[in-house]
């Protein structure tokens, strides 16, 4: 019953979005009326509690088992704890494709009531972007993944959710990539609406901020937690693979971080408008060239749901049709809102438009890396890879420059910039950097690779508090409180000071446990012990463990460093309802320092022998943390945003 | 004398041996971790437990006692498994284009934000 | 400028055609190539378990096909029926791969045996000289000793009658 009344509300959701395409083109191209405007919100708000209850209705069917759905049988089983039954929802392609939905609804909602653009005639011109991607999407979910398929007879018992996808992390993962994803949608149709209008300006810049922040902190947060979570479930001690689905999440990022700092220099220069505009179209597409790679079975990688080319084509044919005409309206347009003025270099804009050089030259080559093997095999049918080797050695060269342009740009002022004041504020703290550096090169002697992410780090921390610095001796001239002046600093300021303290504070991470790391693997007995980065570790012994869903072989480990002992378990389980094992690695954490230890199987059997695998990763947690930071930055500048339209 | 000569050269020998052995098995770790497990999702020799990743990081050890060089020993893998094995790219005329990426990508994009960019002029 | 405005949109064309060349051809691309096809059949040192055509006697002599199995495979009894019909007119050497002597022996007693020659590799060293991924796999080997067709996994006579039409044109 739930499942069908799911069904229903997609179905009208569909037929609601054509309502919603054909009246927000009449409003828009031909005759706008107010009243016909307040029907095509309601519209929006209509499909948007279709998609969200639609959505529902599937979660509701999964917490209560309902095998005759085909989606709830392929997915789940009656042993599974609550948070999996719920999270299961959306831990397959069907299941997922209606959480996408769900949040299009939901923003779509949250875009029409609080919205600040002025004029209605835009909104409308935005909701008709928004219309076209509903069709689309609602309409793949409808015909080639429909989640509430049935299935007869009923089935007693479903097969189980692959283990792995039951856990915490995993759980939150995909909604919050999601919602990050989804979000891009609301800059993609402002964009379309600014083009149709053929006008951009700094009013529209600050309307737009909002809906690029949201969906950034999403996505930091997504990819963060799926990186985290590989570490500690994947137990290959890494936390980043360069996996072709890995880089293809990483691309909307890096855009939208480029676009987020493009959109500034729209905002208050009225500047960089068909590049704001361009970096929208592309950042929406990679979402959908994500969600077809994903989805169609073209690239190998652990993230692959179940591979269907003809859902594949699909895809592909929406992309196209939708990037393809929001590039020609952009060709179209270009003239007509772009303004030929020019900016001086040694300026913030020069700086941002700078950095945004090397974040979109660094997410092309990603692109290029991972769809390589495709040309390739296109080209010559050869099969060849493109991984973590190639990725490391391009990425690192171009992201580089863009943080040393960063803490650069932090301290410089709009407009031109004065040599010598440049010298007055960037002197002082220059000389301070090159101490602190030789300093740490001297005493920490480390590799190479490490001093310079060190540099990095501390580069960065230190642009932050020389801009603060600076802005608190700028204001002496009125109020004599230097306490009193911090809260002279805007909000979004120190939103901005606190994202980039977190890319300093990843950087750090990254440097020091990348470099640093001990690794050992070996065959231990029960009994037998080693060490690792000055931990003694003995292996104690192996011993069963059961849990509602799962059995597991439970191996104890006693560590010992000068005077702290403790206990490290670390799990070997297979799953009652599908037979899959996975591994629970065993992590200590002291301070910033992960000791990370995996057990593997018996080998050969019955022999007490086991392949043991220890990692001692110090500075690890900053990796997360750092990411963590980045999205509060973010958070903070939103705050600042919704402090100023109260006024 | 004889005695106390033999045991300084086994001493000798062991020693070095031993950190020989250390220097081998980083140089497995490095290779391993550059080549893929042909029958897993998408993972390395190095974080593979499979039994092929087993066997051929066995015989990469054994090469790499015998003193074959890297290249030999990724030669050796390419004939029998194809370039697929490699996860980093051959440096060949045909990923020309992958390998010049990132400069090119730069000088492009650097063009097309040139053209936003005012020289500073001396007044 | 022109270019600038349109060159997105090239980019994006040709990257459609790519991606819409994979997509239709997906089915085609999914049967693993070797990286071996048309070089030599490597010379490899094996123990014979039973039969009399060690490689050298065959080996650009004419053709044979040469099946990579083991007693602990599953997948492999399956395919087992399918060798004994193709036995009838083809050359089959059977490699146990990670087996021993008396577990293949037993495997052959009970299951028949379609092998003109029997070998063992036992530590799954010279299945490496083949680019072998596991078990079962069979190498198609025409008569000037090259390694003209790879098939990953059991074979069904279909796919059998499939790779003979494809070799002999």
């Amino acid at each position: 019953m739930i499942g069908e009344i799911g069904y229903i509300f997609l179905i009208f959701a569909f037929t609601l979005s054509f309502l919603q395409f054909f009246n927000s083109v009449k409003i828009s191209f031909f005759n706008f009326s107010e009243e016909n405007f307040k029907f095509l919100k309601s519209l929006t708000y209509f499909i948007s509690f279709f998609l969200l209850f639609s959505f529902f209705s599937l979660i509701i069917s999964y917490v209560i088992s309902d095998f005759s759905i085909l989606n709830i049988y392929n997915n789940s089983h009656t042993n599974k704890p609550l948070l999996y039954k719920i999270s299961g929802t959306w831990g397959n392609h069907e299941g997922s494709l209606l959480m996408w939905l769900a949040m299009l609804g939901l923003y779509g909602l949250l875009f029409t009531k609080f919205t600040t653009q002025e004029s209605n005639i835009f909104t409308s011109r935005a909701l008709f972007a928004i219309s076209v991607i509903n069709i689309g999407f609602i309409g793949f979910t409808i015909f080639t993944s429909n989640p509430f398929e049935r299935i007869t007879p009923i089935p007693l018992e479903g097969n189980g959710l692959n283990p792995v996808l039951q856990d915490p992390g995993l759980a939150f993962h995909p909604p919050l990539l999601y919602l990050g994803y989804v979000g891009l949608t609301i800059p993609f149709a402002y964009s379309i609406a600014a083009l149709l209008e053929e006008k951009i300006d700094n009013q529209w810049a600050k309307a737009i901020r909002p809906w690029i922040l949201t969906p950034w902190i999403f996505l930091t947060l997504g990819i963060s937690l799926g990186s985290f979570w590989a570490y500690y479930e994947l137990g290959w001690g890494g936390w980043w693979f360069w996996d072709p689905v890995e880089n293809i999440s990483l691309l909307p990022w890096l855009l939208s971080t480029a676009l987020l700092h493009s959109n500034r220099v729209t905002e208050k220069r009225n500047n960089l408008k068909s590049w704001t505009i361009l970096l929208s179209i592309i950042a929406f597409s990679l979402t959908l060239l994500g969600t077809f790679i994903v989805r169609s079975g073209l690239l190998t990688s652990v993230h692959a749901f179940a591979s269907d080319p003809a859902r594949g084509v699909f895809i592909l044919s929406f992309l196209f049709l939708v990037t393809f005409f929001s590039l020609i309206l952009y060709a179209l347009k270009y003239e007509k809102i772009e303004n030929n003025k020019s900016f001086h270099l040694i300026s913030k804009e020069g700086g941002l438009l700078l950095n945004n050089v090397f974040l979109c030259a660094s997410a092309a080559t990603i692109l290029l890396g991972t769809l390589w093997p495709l040309f390739v095999e296109v080209t010559t049918g050869k099969d060849i890879s493109v991984g973590s080797p190639y990725f490391k050695l391009v990425f690192l060269p171009l992201i580089i420059p863009a943080i040393y342009l960063s803490g650069i740009s932090i301290n410089l002022n709009w407009k031109l910039n004065a040599m010598q004041s440049i010298l007055d504020k960037l002197g002082k703290f220059f000389i301070i950097f090159i101490f602190i550096i030789i300093g740490i090169a001297f005493l920490l002697e480390g590799p190479a690779m490490m001093i310079l992410g060190l540099s990095l780090s501390v580069w960065l921390f230190l642009s932050i508090i020389n801009d603060m610095l600076d802005k608190i001796k700028y204001q002496s001239v009125k109020n004599k409180n230097k306490i009193k002046k911090l809260f002279l600093i805007p909000i979004s300021t120190y939103g901005m000071y606190v994202a980039h303290l977190g890319v300093a504070v990843f950087i750090l991470g990254v440097a020091i446990s990348d470099t640093k790391n001990k690794y050992f693997e070996g065959i231990l007995k029960v009994g037998t012990s080693t060490e690792v980065a000055s931990y003694q570790i003995k292996f104690l012994e192996v011993s069963k463990n059961t849990d509602k869903n799962w059995i597991a072989e439970k191996g104890l480990f006693l560590v010992r460093k000068k005077e702290k002992e403790f206990i490290m378990n670390a799990e070997r389980r297979i799953y009652k309802d599908t037979g899959m094992p996975s591994t629970e690695a065993a992590i200590y954490r002291s301070y910033f320092n992960h000791l990370y230890i995996v057990m593997g199987q018996e080998q050969p059997v019955n022999s007490g022998l086991r392949i043991v695998r220890v990692y001692y990763n110090p500075f690890i947690i900053l990796i997360w943390m750092g990411a963590f930071i980045m999205a509060l930055g973010g958070i903070i500048s939103i705050l600042d945003i919704k402090r100023g339209k109260k006024k | 004398m004889k005695l106390l000569l033999f045991t300084l050269i086994i001493f000798i020998n062991f020693f070095s041996f031993a950190n020989k052995s250390e220097k081998i098995d980083s140089q497995l770790r490095e290779l391993a971790g550059e080549l893929r497990c042909m029958v897993c999702q998408n993972q390395s020799l190095l974080d593979s437990d499979s039994e092929l990743a087993k066997d051929l990081k066995k015989i990469i050890y054994k090469k790499l006692q015998e003193g074959e060089s890297k290249k030999e020993i990724k030669d050796f893998l390419v004939k029998r498994y194809g370039e697929f094995i490699l996860f980093r790219p051959l440096l060949n005329y045909a990923n020309l284009m992958l390998w010049s990426a990132p400069i090119i990508f730069l000088l492009f994009i650097g063009l097309a934000a040139f053209r936003k960019i005012k020289i500073i002029t001396k007044k | 400028m022109k270019i600038i405005k349109l060159f997105p949109m090239v980019i994006f064309c040709l990257l459609s055609y790519f991606l819409y060349w994979k997509i239709s051809n997906i089915e085609e691309t999914k049967e693993l190539s070797s990286a071996m096809l048309n070089q030599n059949f490597p010379k490899l040192d094996l123990e014979i378990i039973s039969g009399n055509s060690p490689f050298s006697k065959l080996v650009g002599e004419q053709e044979f096909i040469v099946n990579y199995f083991a007693s602990w495979c599953a997948p492999c009894r399956q395919e087992h029926a399918i060798l004994e019909k193709m036995s009838n007119k083809n050359i089959i050497i059977g490699i146990a791969y990670k087996d021993s002597k008396k577990n293949v022996k037993n495997f052959i007693s009970e299951l028949g045996n379609p092998y003109e020659t029997i070998m063992l590799d036992e530590n799954g060293r010279a299945a490496i000289e083949l680019g072998l991924y596991g078990v079962p796999e069979t190498y198609f080997i025409n008569n000037k000793g090259k390694i003209k067709f790879r098939h990953v996994g059991p074979l069904t006579i279909e796919k059998f009658n499939n790779i003979i039409s494809l070799l002999s044109k």
